[in-house]
């Protein structure tokens, strides 16, 4: 691999050159003795070289280029794609990056906490564009949707649960208020007993543990945890995704674990995404330091990075300059995705509409970048969609069938 | 150039795509034959581009790194069409020979790659005054009339372009590439 490195550096040097010996620009002695070397190099080079000596022939064949493959609409797409540029209007719209880079974590989480991620594009000046407005449907109003399952392995359905005490695991009281589940009283010397915070599709819910750290679950995923921490580490499951607001304690760690990943905290707030389905498992970091492990690998996060570990691979990689909105988008109740291919997009899509997938289309290679509002219904959103070219789509009760 | 882009200049990698993205297009097409394929693969080279956060020692080891990742792009492609048994792809296996010619044409891309950086500065009416007279040879009557204008006009576009080779190439002079085509 290294020598076709030096190859090809070697042809654009030589190319270069060419250009400024036929051109008339100024050659140092080095320069000529290379292009020499170059030229005695074979037949098929003194061809090359004459032919480049014909410009009409070379304008003609640059015209076709640049006309066969204009480079104005690729760019573009490119840049919708990395999510550089302001896009079509309605709700879909990429917003610039630029942005990202000079925020502090402090402000990261103020615009979280605040749901008002407009105030964050107004910024820049670009602004939201004008939205279209939603379709076919009324908007939904998803009721927080989970269920608890205690040690005994009795289930809670939460949404039709009522508000108050829930269950009681020892001494330690279960109370479901406001939308969310929190864990009262109980006390050092309690048996330990697990139970398990899972939701699903179309589902998120907010529980708040013993410690007082604030997890809140995203769609089709599970929290394993203790009734009561004790000791020097406070150790939780999670299968899924899920952000967390850890309280502070500084002689107990706070460590998740997700399969083989595990992510020991010291209070911070953070966002894990680790899906059994998808390939990549991110956790990113809103505030404070984590450290990444998997296995004897080891990995420092700070404020403002994002570490990604593969599921099949055991690569743990830091980004620098992740996309933060794009993680935690989730919590502001809309689906962000750059980059991203019909299978991710689809998968998102069925995690919170709860629907099927199927594929009748051969062209997998579409790359696509915008923001879809949570509470948009499906048929609007796949109007959405089909409006931004992004493929055809139709429905069979369940079952989400994407055309071409 | 290599550096704006490091530092996450979006621009920079705009104004390299406009040179840059044709030329490349016309390399994957020595190994894919198929433009839209192309373009495809060409368009992952550039977001791999921006991706890849480490910095370029000298503009030789980011344009190196452009034909390298569209060489390897298209190979996957070739590859995973293959495995798809599609037929008329395994008729395309390149021996050393032909991968040899395809390196050694990137000496003629990359000539054409230092043309193409001046001609996509040039705006559109420009580029095409520039076009006639120099691909042409079309004298200033004879492009006033196939352009509908004025030959007032396309005087004026050849001054005009003078002015912006001059301040692309500065000190080192203009290039007789652009001499000849009689912009004076």
């Amino acid at each position: 691999m290294e020598a076709d490195q030096d190859k090809v550096q070697y042809y654009v040097l030589i190319g270069h050159l060419i250009f400024k010996e036929i051109e008339g620009l100024p050659l140092t002695e080095r320069e000529r003795e290379d292009l020499r070397a170059w030229r005695n190099g074979g037949e098929e080079r003194k061809l090359i070289d004459e032919g480049l000596r014909d410009r009409r022939a070379l304008m003609q064949e640059l015209t076709v280029l640049n006309d066969r493959y204009k480079a104005a609409a690729s760019i573009e797409q490119v840049f919708r794609i990395l999510g550089l540029e302001v896009e079509r209007p309605g709700e879909v719209s990429a917003i610039g990056r630029a942005w990202m880079r000079g925020m502090s974590a402090a402000a990261a989480v103020i615009f979280l906490m605040l749901g008002s991620w407009w105030l964050v594009t107004n910024k820049e000046g670009a602004g939201p564009a004008p939205l279209r407005p939603a379709e076919a449907g009324v908007a939904v109003q998803k009721p927080d949707k989970a269920v608890l399952i205690l040690s005994d392995g009795t289930q809670i359905p939460l949404d039709s649960a009522r508000d108050g005490q829930v269950a009681q695991q020892g001494g330690v009281k279960v109370v479901k208020m406001n939308g969310q589940v929190s864990y009262r009283g109980g006390d050092r010397g309690e048996p330990v007993a697990y139970n398990t915070m899972a939701t699903p599709r179309g589902g998120q819910y907010l529980v708040v543990l013993p410690d007082s750290t604030r997890v809140w679950l995203n769609a089709v995923s599970s929290l394993r945890y203790p009734t009561v921490f004790s000791g020097r580490e406070r150790k939780v499951e999670l299968n899924g995704e899920a952000y967390f607001d850890v309280a502070p304690n500084k002689s107990s760690v706070f460590v998740v674990a997700a399969g083989d990943v595990e992510v020991r905290v010291l209070g911070t707030q953070f966002d894990i995404m680790a899906y059994g389905d998808e390939a990549i498992r991110r956790t990113t970091l809103v505030e404070g330091k984590v450290m990444v492990a998997r296995g004897a690998e080891r990995q420092v996060v700070t404020v403002g990075q994002q570490a990604m570990v593969g599921r099949d691979s055991g690569f743990i990689m830091v980004d620098a300059n992740p996309d933060i909105d794009k993680a935690v988008a989730w919590r502001s109740g809309s689906f962000k995705f750059s980059e991203a291919d019909i299978r991710s997009l689809m998968r998102e899509l069925s995690r919170w509409y709860d629907i099927d997938v199927v594929y009748e289309i051969t062209d997998f290679s579409g790359r696509y970048g915008g923001r879809i509002d949570r509470s948009l219904p499906l048929p609007a959103v796949l109007k959405l969609l089909e409006g931004n070219g992004i493929h055809h789509y139709r429905t069979e009760g369940n079952k989400v069938i994407v055309l071409p | 150039m290599f550096l704006r882009l490091s530092n996450g200049d979006a621009t920079a990698l705009g104004e390299l795509m406009k040179s840059y993205f044709p030329l490349l297009c016309g390399y994957a097409e020595h190994f894919v034959r198929d433009s839209s394929l192309a373009k495809d693969i060409v368009q992952e080279v550039f977001i791999k581009l921006w991706q890849y956060k480490g910095r370029f020692e000298a503009a030789g080891n980011l344009k190196a790194f452009l034909y390298l990742s569209t060489r390897n792009g298209c190979l996957n492609s070739l590859r995973s069409l293959e495995r798809e048994s599609d037929r008329r792809v395994k008729a395309t296996y390149l021996d050393a020979r032909e991968m040899e010619a395809i390196d050694e044409s990137i000496v003629r891309l990359e000539y054409m790659a230092e043309i193409n950086k001046v001609v996509q500065q040039l705006p559109l009416k420009m580029r095409e005054v520039f076009r006639l007279s120099f691909e042409e040879g079309l004298s200033i009557e004879e492009i006033a009339k196939k352009m509908g204008i004025s030959a007032k006009t396309v005087r004026n576009q050849k001054y005009k372009t003078l002015v912006v080779l001059r301040r692309h190439f500065g000190q080192t002079g203009i290039p007789l590439l652009f001499l000849i085509s009689g912009i004076n």
